[in-house]
């Protein structure tokens, strides 16, 4: 039984083989491509950075897997594993170009649909493995293999990213199911490689309990250490790492490890990273950084704070009003909560005006925002108004309007997270002054975002990601007006899709741009979505030896020293500065305080 | 008229007799009553209002919006400024606002200074301001009030329950005895703070909603006890006579064994009532109770917890709870020695 099975196996394996040959015999790379290395872009990354030294960190639960793929491996981890993998290329954190990374050198097909790439020769796995072509032929395998359990990544690397030809060793090309302007089909066939020896028979049937410990070798710098389940976790720098070969990724990842530490209480991980177990402290969130991220320690300059006012795209944050219930559809309703909403007092009061009053429909992606779009106003008068002409046009013992069957106007909002039970508080408080009884439900988590995905709601106060262009389709199509869709509003409009479909086929970035216009405009004339606010920066507090380069990151920078997922590795951990610090914390000696703030993308707020 | 058997008399004599337990009752019980009518003492709504000669009674009438008292909005008037615009105005016109003037949920905000803001007796923020910027003491006060309502709504209906399945349990014995206890030994095995977490992650549970659930898993703790006595009880000569003398069985439990097995529940009951609203803070604490901004003894623990520096909130909230905790628990402390029959057993 045993030999038969290994027979059929090598006799798969010969054809296989065959089969390869012959089609690499069959294809030739197209003549007279326009091979590109592109622009010489200015590098990023500090020199003054040293290499070496241990950074710790925290992470709030133990990851349920190391795999990437496959049920709960989409977790708060993955960006650990994944995120910082050097892909085919790299996007200029400042600039948005594409560098070469993986990829040192590609063309373009006139088909606009086809890429061409040339590997860096260079280029090894974490265990030393040449990365080949091989390796992108098998990340199609391996994502649409059914023992992944994977749906969306089968039908992304089936009908989004069709396939690969290889060339040779070194050379391919990848295809795009739909024509793309050049920007929009790298971003999609930029693609990062899987292991092909990693697995030698493919992806077995028992591939999510097999490998659910086994974290895959990666192209990156970094690959899983010692692990101590449920404890902690620590990520060790690869030997001779390949990419120091380019020049863009010099002066970065200068840390030789990485250690998580599990810690899941957000008060006793504060404790920790104030006695210096922890370097580095995420302070995005405004109570944190103002209540918490002060005292001695900061006072006398032990602990920094740096505060990066970044330029990445803002998805759209508002309150999404759900067109299919019989109180939304009367576009006075509508009105009036738009105008019944105080933003402004919510940034202010629980915000510690912080965030940013997002005025339609996301931002910060340059020529696709509007130009003049102005989110609604607080103003109770003219939402009363609005309500009185729906028919709520008495005001009801409690405050709260009624109409003329003495029904109160209520409208029940849902919201996920409650760390936002301060901001959605403020909102509610202030809908009285218009007469609306805000009602709050606040369904935590995962639930919460699958019952927006079911459209019971009535209203729900959420955010959304984003990516470099503004994405309509999957929010106002009518395509997307049912369940299990991110159209939160069920919004139908045929006006509407005709207006998506011609931006999302557009190549002229200016009409695609007006196309863009057009769309918010209609949007925020219906009023189902009342935007809220963004989040234009990232900020930390760090041990002083946790050194940031001056301008502290770069435009797409998400964190400054990749306290949530390898990202740019900019920052360095300074031997003598630590200990410098730790000696005059006990001898009493201070240092002065040091609170940084840089603004890159000033231009957008 | 009412009388009271001498035997409950000498309970209730002996109950007197012990002083803390005595003045905790009076005390708590006060509370409770008080705690009723919390809007005449913690509010924003002013108390009386006297605008052209005319009298108002915000408090418990329908709403009063600013263009009733001359000013430009048509929402509800902020009692708090009117004061302060009437003394300016001094014409005749005022305002008198409760002692404390701030409801559970409205947040002061000044611009300057961020929530939470330290006690202020100029602001009448007694005991400061939590992270939103709500007065600590309203949040307390009608924190108290759901809690305690609370408890004491579930205990009644954990022991209506109980009490009832108990005694015929008792009462029957049998099969019916037999199967009961099976089934409530199966029922009590279920992980009641987990099926909570679950139904609360699904749905954000109204007060009564979540009273119902919390009796649904808290009723089964009392029949045992029940149960026993009315095993003992069943044996009696009065059972036996009101048998004889043709009583149902509903009779002979309610007017005959229930009286007589009075004296568990008496003392179960306060520290039920501990159970019940460390339960809730518990639960709130967690993040899994009442839905928020529902003021509530949980919430400000986790506050107080999250912001050391804080500390008004924190000593605030635990101070209260240890207040009423240690009040209930002295209660039920001289209950149980009140109506400890050693006390009245000629076998000493």
């Amino acid at each position: 039984m045993k030999t038969m099975t290994f027979l059929r196996a090598s006799l798969k394996t010969s054809l296989g083989a065959l089969l390869l040959s012959s089609l690499a015999q069959a294809t030739t790379l197209p003549a007279n491509l326009n091979w590109t290395s592109g622009p010489d872009a200015p590098l990023f990354a500090d020199k003054n950075a040293k290499q070496g030294g241990v950074y710790n960190l925290r992470l709030s639960t133990f990851p349920l897997t190391f795999r990437t793929i496959g049920p709960d491996s989409n977790g708060s981890f993955r960006p650990f594993l994944l995120d910082g993998q050097p892909g085919l290329l790299q996007m200029h954190p400042n600039t948005r170009e594409y560098l070469p990374s993986l990829a040192t050198e590609w063309a373009f097909d006139d088909d606009q649909k086809t890429v061409y790439f040339k590997l860096d020769k260079t280029a090894r796995w974490s265990d030393g493995a040449d990365i080949s072509s091989a390796d992108f032929e098998f990340l199609f395998d391996y994502m649409r293999s059914d023992n992944a359990k994977a749906p969306w990544y089968k039908d992304y690397y089936t009908n989004s990213i069709t396939g690969i030809t290889v060339y040779d060793e070194d050379t391919f090309a990848l295809h795009s199911a739909d024509r793309l302007p050049q920007d929009d089909l790298i971003a999609r066939l930029g693609v990062t490689p899987r292991p092909k020896h990693f697995y030698p028979d493919g992806l077995p049937e028992n591939f999510i309990k097999r490998y659910n410990w086994k974290a895959e070798p990666v192209t990156g710098p970094y690959i899983l250490g010692k692990v101590k389940k449920g404890k902690s976790i620590e990520f060790v720098k690869v030997k001779d790492w390949w990419g120091y070969n380019n020049p863009y990724y010099q002066n970065r990842y200068n840390v030789d490890r990485v250690r998580l530490k599990i810690i899941r209480d957000q008060d006793v991980a504060m404790k920790h990273f104030e006695k210096g177990s922890i370097d580095a402290f995420s302070m995005i969130l405004p109570g944190v950084w103002h209540n918490q991220g002060k005292g001695p320690l900061y006072d006398k300059g032990f602990i920094e704070k740096s505060w990066l006012f970044n330029d990445t795209p803002q998805g759209a944050t508002g309150v999404w009003l759900n067109l299919e219930n019989p109180l939304m559809q009367d576009a006075n309703v509508r009105k009036g909560i738009a105008y019944s909403i105080n933003v402004d007092k919510m940034i202010e009061t629980a915000l510690f005006g912080d965030y940013v009053h997002l005025q339609s429909f996301g931002s910060g992606k340059g020529i696709y925002d509007h130009p003049t779009m102005k989110a609604k106003p607080f103003d109770p008068k003219l939402a009363a108004e609005y309500f009185a002409k729906a028919g709520y046009d008495s005001l009801g013992r409690d405050g709260i309007r009624i109409n003329a069957q003495g029904e109160r106007l209520v409208l029940v909002m849902n919201y996920s997270w409650k760390a936002h039970s301060a901001r959605t508080a403020v909102l509610r408080e202030e809908a009285k002054k218009a007469g609306l009884d805000l009602q709050l439900n606040l369904v935590e988590g995962a639930t919460g975002f699958k019952a927006a995905l079911e459209k019971k709601h009535q209203a729900v106060f959420q955010g959304m990601g984003s990516g470099m262009k503004p994405a309509y389709w999957q929010y106002f199509h009518s395509a997307n007006a049912k369940p299990q869709t991110n159209n939160f509003t069920n919004y139908q409009d045929p006006e509407m899709d005709k207006l998506i479909d011609a931006y999302d086929s557009e190549f002229n970035v200016e009409k695609k741009a007006k196309f863009s216009h057009q769309i918010q405009e209609k949007i925020m004339a219906c009023d189902c979505f009342i935007p809220t606010y963004s989040v234009p920066y990232t900020r930390l507090a760090h041990w002083r030896y946790v050194r940031l380069p001056v301008s502290l990151g770069v435009g797409l920078s998400t964190a400054l020293a990749d306290e949530s997922g390898f990202e740019y590795g900019l920052f360095w951990l300074d031997e003598e500065t630590k200990k410098e610090t730790l000696e005059a914390k006990k001898s009493g000696q201070s240092f002065p305080a040091v609170n940084r703030v840089e603004k890159l993308g000033v231009e957008s707020l | 008229m009412f009388s009271i058997n001498p035997l409950t008399q000498k309970k209730l004599t002996r109950f007197r007799q012990i002083k803390r337990s005595y003045y905790s009752f009076i005390l708590l019980s006060l509370l409770i009553l008080l705690s009723c009518i919390a809007e005449v003492f913690v509010n924003s709504k002013a108390l009386m209002v006297s605008y052209q000669g005319q009298w108002y009674f915000p408090t418990y009438t329908g709403v009063n919006v600013g263009e009733d008292f001359g000013l430009d909005y048509a929402y509800e008037v902020d009692y708090r400024v009117l004061a302060k615009k009437f003394s300016e105005e001094d014409q005749g016109d005022w305002v008198i606002m409760p002692p404390v003037p701030w409801n559970a949920f409205e947040q002061d905000f000044d611009g300057i200074n961020y929530p939470p803001n330290p006690p202020s007796w100029q602001d009448s923020h007694y005991l400061g301001t939590d992270v939103l910027g709500r007065d600590v003491v309203a949040r307390l006060v009608y924190g108290f009030r759901i809690a305690i309502w609370f408890a004491l709504l579930t205990l009644t209906l954990c022991y209506s329950i109980g009490v009832v399945i108990g005694c015929v349990m008792g009462y029957m014995g049998g099969k019916f005895d037999l199967f009961m206890q099976r089934g409530i030994e199966i029922w009590s095995m279920v992980p009641f703070l987990y099926v909570i977490m679950i139904l609360v992650s699904i749905i954000q549970p109204s007060f009564f909603l979540f009273v119902l659930i919390n009796v649904m898993f808290g009723w089964m703790g009392i029949t045992w006890y029940m149960r026993t006595l009315t095993y003992k009880e069943k044996a009696r000569e009065y059972v036996q006579a009101a048998r004889a003398q043709g009583a149902g069985l509903w009779r002979i439990i309610l007017k005959h064994i229930l009286p007589n097995t009075m004296v568990m529940i008496v003392t179960l009951a306060p520290f039920g009532v501990v159970a019940n609203i460390s339960a809730l803070t518990a639960l709130d604490y967690l993040g899994l109770g009442l839905m928020p901004p529902t003021p509530s003894w949980g919430d400000l623990l986790q506050q107080g917890k999250s912001n050391m520096d804080a500390y008004w909130i924190g000593a605030s909230v635990v101070s209260a709870i240890v207040l009423v905790l240690t009040m209930v628990t002295f209660i039920g402390e001289g209950v149980r020695e009140a109506f400890d029959p050693k006390k009245y057993t000629r076998y000493r």
